[in-house]
């Protein structure tokens, strides 16, 4: 599941469970951004909500694209 | 725990290395660019396989392996779990750390992202040895390493090994990716599996189409051990890139034939996903040994693939 808004949303997200989850070592954060067909997603964590939009998947990437 | 120049100090699962009778396939078939495994493959590495967070209270620590040389399960699990205080926690790979001596270790610092050696609290398995499982949004990378992988599409004869387990997905997965999308100007290589297919390229930078490409039959949820030869300049286009599949004889039937490239790639070694760890590309299957060379290894290729095969019992 992923939450689908702006940038800064999905920052402000990653911020927030980051900041909760108190990561020691290596790992640094919970998730970062990406952004597909002009719009900008987030993973989901189980435990986290946010006031963005929730979808099943990330939009499709034509493959000959690649 | 401190990782400084091989050794690991602290921490359970890594012996002191006794350096007396282990010989790995790295002895035998020395000078990787790069390897990465859940065994020992030489005798002089003496630091961890790999490094783990376990998601209950998140911390990490690094894995080493055992008297034989194999991944130490019964410390990896023990740490997950909490010596079983916790029997049904999840492990996952932050580090899968470079045998190589040459430092080009596989990190990923965002949990989401991260992909799952223990499952509820059992090892992950490919065959009988454990194994790395890609999640989909999984993305391992190497940093820093857009010039030093170059070798992948330069025109230098290069060979890489993969011990993997195939998705059963039928989107395209990306195992391997030195290459950002879909840029003109973006040289790359790459390994990946859709529907039916398994496809290598080596990509020159001037379009996305403009690529040496060898495609094979793939088979869904397929441990297989899969040898891949680069040589993006042979004056012979069949042979700029080969594939050996379970110890077979070439695959060579490219599909596209163009120039080599010395351009940097702008992205760097990705593992598991392409550019972005997207769960559209990101390969949900196992990986359990990848090494380069980035030199000509086919008169040693049945040595190694013998090796590997010995090791992880992948075909008869």
């Amino acid at each position: 599941m992923y939450y689908k808004g702006t940038y800064q949303e999905c920052k402000a997200y990653d911020q927030k469970v980051t900041k909760a989850k108190n990561y020691k070592g290596v790992t640094k954060n919970w998730a970062n951004p990406v952004e597909i067909k002009s719009s900008w997603y987030i993973f989901k964590h189980e435990d986290y909500e946010a006031e963005m939009e929730l979808v099943e998947e990330l939009p499709q990437v034509d493959i000959e694209e690649i | 725990m401190i990782r400084s120049s091989g050794a690991v100090l602290g921490g359970s699962g890594i012996i002191p290395v006794s350096g007396a009778s282990f010989t790995g396939l790295l002895d035998d078939y020395p000078n990787a660019a790069a390897a990465y495994s859940v065994r020992r493959l030489s005798s002089t590495y003496s630091g961890a396989l790999i490094r783990v967070r376990e998601d209950v209270g998140d911390t990490e620590q690094d894995i080493g392996f055992d008297a034989n040389g194999d991944l130490d399960v019964t410390a990896l699990e023990n740490f997950v779990t909490d010596n079983g205080n916790n029997p049904t926690a999840n492990g996952f790979v932050t580090t899968w750390y470079d045998q190589s001596g040459n430092s080009k270790d596989f990190i990923q610092a965002t949990t989401a992202n991260q992909p799952q050696v223990v499952s509820s609290g059992s090892v992950e398995l490919a065959g009988t040895k454990l194994s790395i499982l890609g999640l989909g949004t999984s993305l391992m990378t190497v940093p820093s390493s857009t010039a030093y992988f170059k070798f992948l599409h330069d025109g230098t004869v290069s060979f890489n090994s993969n011990v993997i387990e195939t998705s059963g997905d039928e989107t395209q997965l990306e195992f391997i990716w030195l290459t950002n999308n879909s840029s003109s100007t973006n040289s790359g290589a790459d390994l990946s599996q859709n529907a039916s297919e398994l496809r290598q390229f080596t990509r020159n930078g001037v379009s996305s189409a403009q690529r040496n490409e060898n495609k094979w039959a793939a088979t869904s949820n397929s441990y297989e051990l899969v040898s891949l030869r680069f040589d993006a300049d042979n004056a012979t286009a069949a042979d700029r890139v080969i594939a050996n599949v379970n110890g077979g004889g070439d695959l060579a039937s490219n599909t596209r034939t163009f120039a080599a490239s010395t351009a940097d790639s702008t992205a760097d070694l990705h593992l598991f996903n392409y550019f972005v760890p997207s769960n559209n590309f990101g390969f949900q299957g196992k990986y359990q040994e990848l090494i380069f060379w980035d030199s000509d290894q086919s008169s040693n290729r049945a040595g190694i693939e013998t090796n590997q095969n010995t090791y992880y019992s992948i075909y008869a």
